[in-house]
């Protein structure tokens, strides 16, 4: 297949840093054997560049690699991010697990990346019926912070208005307890405790996490609606406020618990309630290593 | 293996009364782990106290528990019984059965029931109590003083005749702070000079007391009981040690006219090399070189260095850096007047007559622009008609600050009544929101200046000012009488609000105390902490804290020094050894933990291998600084960091030890 | 409280049935410096409270973890206070501050996903109000016993 604009660019931007020296692995996206899906690619030589590529098929949020000792040991790393991956890395520089000046941020522009159990039948279409909910809210289609920027040769995002991204979410809030209980314990009945989620998760970073600590136990291992309902109550609670939406967690579940509907619904509450959102600025302090005199008191007697 | 003891206490009938305290004893001897229950009238007492002891020793305990009244009335005294019997006193928990259970619940069969919980709680915790030792931080017995006003003064005077080496720093070219500013004091109207130069030379010359003035301290670093700190000396361009304040110097100089003097609150001028006022202390004169024609014109007025009898003016001198190494500081600031050129209707910076409390102080001063005759600043006539405003930009949540400045009320009485002295057949108004005059002689002295010296005082605010013919013509309400009042006034003084000084929020950062959100700096506890602030080592005096009048300054400065001489009494700093502790393998050094610890007490730590290499960064708890309260624990996602004393594994187990 | 409620072993005390809804297991977290000193005011007062809450001593709310709620709702509890010291007064400066964020997430998380948030409350009661404390757990507790026996809550076996 032919090299589109934005695959040279990239191959151009990746060769050119790995020539320098200025970084020792380039992570980004490749063609696979598959055309509806593209796969990770790690390079460490120039020659390795030409096979760099970018599409509507880049779902995978490669910050996730940036946690692994074996991405690490590499030191200076560049790495291809589509605007929602962007605050993946932006949040771990704010969580001093990278360094900015380690890290060379290829920025692509990305107008959606299309589902892939409808890509997988065929779809190649991106539109607002085609591309993931993520994609629907997203405000950084260009990413907010980069290195290197690569222009999108797709079209815009067209939003009617018709497709309501999470709909979901606002229906369960207007549900009664009981409601709500019913819905998510037939959610987490479904869960397999595989940990998929977190290992998906590019702020899932603790070398120990917290369901591994046995002395005491908080969480239960054992996978049953209790265990599995302790287990995403603290992964959810973990993350609010960090989560950047990247909805890799929902894809990786092989089990489809819509976790989405979790973090989405705690991004936009941490939001209303303390005005923050998680990724945008490495030099904002994270919204649980700061408090307000007037923060939310209401619901205490 | 547990070898835990339990004993309940009666406490006569305060606990018997409701609760079966032989029940409890039957269920502490069936949990696993104990050797050892007995139930006793009064465990506190002597005979109570020893058969502790005894049976600590007999069956060579691992932990005690009691169920009793509440930890804070005895926790200490058992903790003290077992440590001397050699087991570390954290091996000692109490179930709190009367004040939370023999003293509110009727149901004696309940009560029995929840004195038996508690107790099987505490039983858990004690066996998963890990050996605490107090922590020793070593002392570095010099102590430094930031600021050289009566607070920092007091303070230097009272550490350094306590035997203590102090390191004075102040910022202005000499010390001396806002009180020497002052002309009489209230309410004994000491002339506040004659009582303040006194102490001023005894810091200079005490043998304790190292003084750095035009210094200012640039970085701190450290811990009680070793601070290290640069002070910057800024240049004087003068030597110090040769110059006899002779003052030849600064009659030399050409520039007379340009500068405005600081210490006269912009009322007269300065020359460049100058000494702020006649009595400073050093009498060695600053040259301003922002302002100085040596350095602004390519070096070639040296007027001063020619009239110099000693040739001590060194035009090279540069600034220098002493680094010094304490064990504890005072931050003693003090304080500012707020701008108030914006409250457009008083006028302030706009009519030369408008004036400041402060900028008055000086025209009474024998030594000020005036030579102590008031004279209006427009055209140097005496005034017959002074109005007072007081609370100007305090009480103002709007504009100004919501608090009140706390001295105004009574420098304004003070300034009405000399006034009257100063010039006879003079009028004062003084437009009041309220009357704050709470010390001794304090109200008495107010209602002299309203009966005596005929003040006027009208309860109500002003809400303009304006110039017509020479006069400010000052409109305001009398609430009192129920009128609006015009009043022709040659002068008016506004009791203007107090604020930290400028720059005090950079210098808590660098200090690392806590500092509310005008910028005074935080008390640990507003009643019961008054002297120290939130960061162990560190005290607060003065204004800096808050507004006070020259006694609170006072004493708050002994109160400082004689913390610090507390501190100093030992060798070593004794921390409760409660303090979190991090596990270096699971860290993932994220620093939620730094983000929320109040104290500063944890910082970076690189692991390195026996080459140099970097194997991981970690958290790290500074024993000294660490107060054992938790917010790290609970900030932490992978539980890599836990307290001593509240341990998860403790709590979880006495959770589970009230498990239905 | 009826005698069949009250299971009476061979020996010791008698055990209170918790899982029994008109005798519920109340669990409050509390911090050491206000609240619990708040509680033994109320104490010295001789005041009188519902007896079915047991009291667990922290330093500070800033200890106090969301992950202690669910343990003992995991333990039987069928109703959680969090207790602490009045923003601005926490004995270690800022505690009280940060946890009250924590709350705030947590709390929304929980009521979310279906659990009774009438069974989790939280409070500020400093050391001088003992009738605070008191009123708190009555009213707490009269509410627990007063909400559906069935368990709402997805942390306790069915």
């Amino acid at each position: 297949m032919a090299n589109t604009k934005t695959d040279e660019k990239l191959q151009k931007i990746a060769k050119d840093l790995l020539e320098s020296g200025e970084v020792s692995l380039v992570i980004g996206y490749a063609k696979g054997s598959n055309p509806q899906r593209m796969r990770p690619l790690f390079i460490t030589k120039p020659e390795e560049a030409d096979k760099l590529s970018f599409n509507h098929h880049a779902v995978q949020d490669l910050a996730v690699f940036l946690k692994k000792p074996e991405v690490k040991k590499f030191g200076k790393i560049g790495i291809v991010v589509k605007g929602c991956d962007e605050k993946a890395v932006n949040a771990l520089i704010q969580e001093y697990q990278l360094s900015r000046e380690n890290i060379k941020i290829i920025g692509v522009e990305c107008n959606g990346v299309i589902r892939q159990n409808l890509a997988d039948k065929g779809e190649t279409g991106v539109s607002e019926s085609t591309v993931y909910d993520k994609c629907l809210i997203c405000e950084e289609h260009t990413p907010v912070l980069y290195d290197f920027l690569v222009e999108s040769e797709e079209p815009k995002l067209n939003l009617s208005g018709s497709v309501k991204p999470y709909a979901k979410i606002e229906e369960l809030e207007s549900m009664s307890a009981d409601e709500k209980n019913a819905f998510w314990a037939k959610e987490f009945d479904k869960c397999i405790k595989c940990y998929a989620c977190r290992q998906a998760c590019p702020l899932c970073y603790c070398s120990r996490c917290i369901v591994e600590k046995n002395m005491p136990q908080w969480i239960d291992t054992n996978s049953e609606e209790t265990g599995n309902a302790q287990w995403n109550l603290i992964r959810a609670y973990h993350l609010s406020g960090r989560c950047i939406g990247c909805g890799e967690c929902e894809r990786a579940c092989p089990v489809n618990i819509p976790l989405m509907l979790i973090n989405e619904k705690m991004a936009r509450d941490i939001n209303n309630m303390f005005g923050y959102k998680s990724g945008l600025d490495i030099n904002a302090k994270p919204v649980f290593g700061v408090f307000s005199e007037s923060d939310f008191n209401d619901f205490i007697k | 293996m547990s070898r835990i003891g339990v004993f309940v206490c009666w406490c006569g009938s305060n606990i018997a009364g409701t609760v079966d305290v032989e029940k409890v004893r039957e269920e502490a001897a069936k949990i696993p782990g104990v050797v050892s229950a007995l139930d006793y009238k009064y465990m506190c007492s002597d005979p109570g106290q020893n058969s502790l002891r005894n049976i600590i020793k007999e069956k060579n305990l691992t932990g005690v528990v009691l169920a009793a009244c509440s930890p804070h009335m005895h926790e200490n005294t058992f903790r003290k019984a077992a440590a001397k019997e050699g087991l570390n006193p954290y091996f000692v928990e109490i179930a709190n059965i009367r004040e939370q259970v023999s003293w509110v619940h009727e149901d004696k069969e309940r009560a029995t029931a929840k004195a038996v919980d508690l107790m099987k709680m505490m039983v858990e915790k004690v066996k998963r109590d890990k050996p605490i030792e107090d922590v020793r931080v070593p002392l570095n017995k010099k102590a430094l003083v930031i600021g050289g006003g009566i607070a920092g003064i007091q303070a230097a005077l009272d550490i350094a005749n306590g035997g203590v080496e102090v390191i004075l720093v102040e910022k202005e070219p000499s010390i001396g702070g806002r009180m020497i500013q002052l002309d009489e004091t209230f309410p004994t109207l000491d002339c506040s000079s004659c009582i303040m130069t006194p102490k001023m030379v005894e810091a200079n010359q005490h043998p304790n007391i190292k003084l750095y003035t035009y210094s200012e301290v640039e970085d701190i670093s450290g811990y009680i009981g070793n601070f290290k700190v640069k002070i910057k000396k800024k240049a004087r361009s003068v030597v110090e040690k040769d110059c006899t304040g002779c003052g030849e110097c600064w009659n030399a100089c050409p520039m007379h006219k340009n500068v405005k003097s600081e210490f006269n609150v912009q009322l007269s001028e300065r020359t460049a090399i100058y000494v702020p006022f006649p009595q400073a202390v050093p009498l060695v004169p600053v040259l301003d070189r922002s302002v100085c024609l040596h350095f602004k014109k390519g070096g070639k007025c040296q007027k001063c260095y020619d009239a110099c009898g000693p040739k001590c003016i060194n035009f090279d001198l540069q600034d220098e850096i002493i680094e010094e190494t304490v064990g504890a500081i005072v931050a003693s600031t003090g304080y500012d007047l707020m701008d108030t050129s914006m409250y457009g209707e008083y006028g302030y910076g706009k009519y030369k007559d408008v004036i400041s409390g402060l900028q008055f102080e000086r025209l009474l001063s024998a030594s000020g622009p005036t030579e102590g005759v008031i004279k209006r600043p427009s055209d140097g006539k005496t005034p017959q008609t002074i109005v007072f405003v007081q609370c100007v930009g305090s009480r103002d949540p709007e504009k100004g600050v919501p608090y009140c400045s706390k001295v105004c009320c009574m420098y304004t009485a003070k300034h009405a009544k000399l006034f009257a002295h100063k010039v006879h057949g003079s009028q004062s108004y003084v437009f009041y929101i309220d009357i704050r005059s709470t010390s001794k002689g304090y109200e008495e002295f107010v209602r002299g200046t309203m009966e005596q010296d005929g003040a006027i005082y009208l309860r109500g605010r002003v809400s303009k000012i304006y110039e017509d013919q020479g006069k400010l013509i000052v409109k305001g309400a009398d609430t009192l009488s129920g009128n609006q009042v015009e009043i022709a006034a040659d002068m008016v003084v506004l009791a203007t609000g107090v604020i930290p000084k400028k720059g005090s929020d950079k210098l808590a950062q660098m200090l690392g105390i806590s500092y509310d959100k005008y910028g005074f700096f935080t008390e640990s506890h507003p009643k019961l902490r008054p002297a120290e602030s939130s960061t162990a080592g560190i005290f607060l005096a003065g204004m800096a804290q808050g507004p006070r009048d020259i006694p609170e300054s006072v004493v708050s400065g002994s109160a400082a020094a004689s913390k610090i001489l507390g501190l100093f009494s030992k060798n070593e700093y004794e921390v409760e050894g409660t303090i979190a502790n991090v596990n270096e393998a699971t860290c993932v050094a994220c620093f939620y933990c730094q983000r929320v610890c109040a104290y500063n007490a944890i910082s970076k730590k690189e692991i390195k291998d026996r080459s140099g290499k970097l194997i991981k960064v970690v958290a790290n708890v500074n024993p000294g600084l660490c107060t054992g309260c938790g917010a790290c624990v609970n900030a932490c996602f992978s539980k890599s960091i836990d307290v001593k004393g509240f341990m998860d594994d403790q709590i979880y187990a006495e959770i589970k030890a009230l498990a239905i | 409280m009826e005698d069949k409620d009250v299971k009476k072993e061979e020996h010791g005390a008698p055990k209170i049935s918790g899982d029994n809804s008109n005798d519920p297991r109340i669990i409050a977290f509390v911090c050491n410096w206000c609240t619990y000193s708040g509680a033994d005011l109320a104490g010295t007062s001789r005041m009188k409270y519902s007896d079915n809450v047991r009291v667990i001593k922290l330093p500070c709310t800033g200890r106090i973890d969301p992950l202690f709620i669910v343990e003992a709702f995991k333990k039987g509890a069928k109703g959680v206070l969090v207790s602490g010291c009045h923003p601005g007064d926490c004995h270690y400066t800022s505690g009280n501050y940060h946890s009250r964020r924590k709350y705030a997430t947590f709390r929304d998380l929980l009521g979310y996903l279906g659990v009774d948030l009438d069974r989790v409350e939280f409070s500020w009661v400093s050391a001088s109000e003992g009738n605070k404390w008191v009123s708190i757990i009555n009213e707490f507790t009269d509410k627990i016993k007063s909400l559906p026996g069935k368990s709402t809550d997805i942390f306790t076996k069915k």
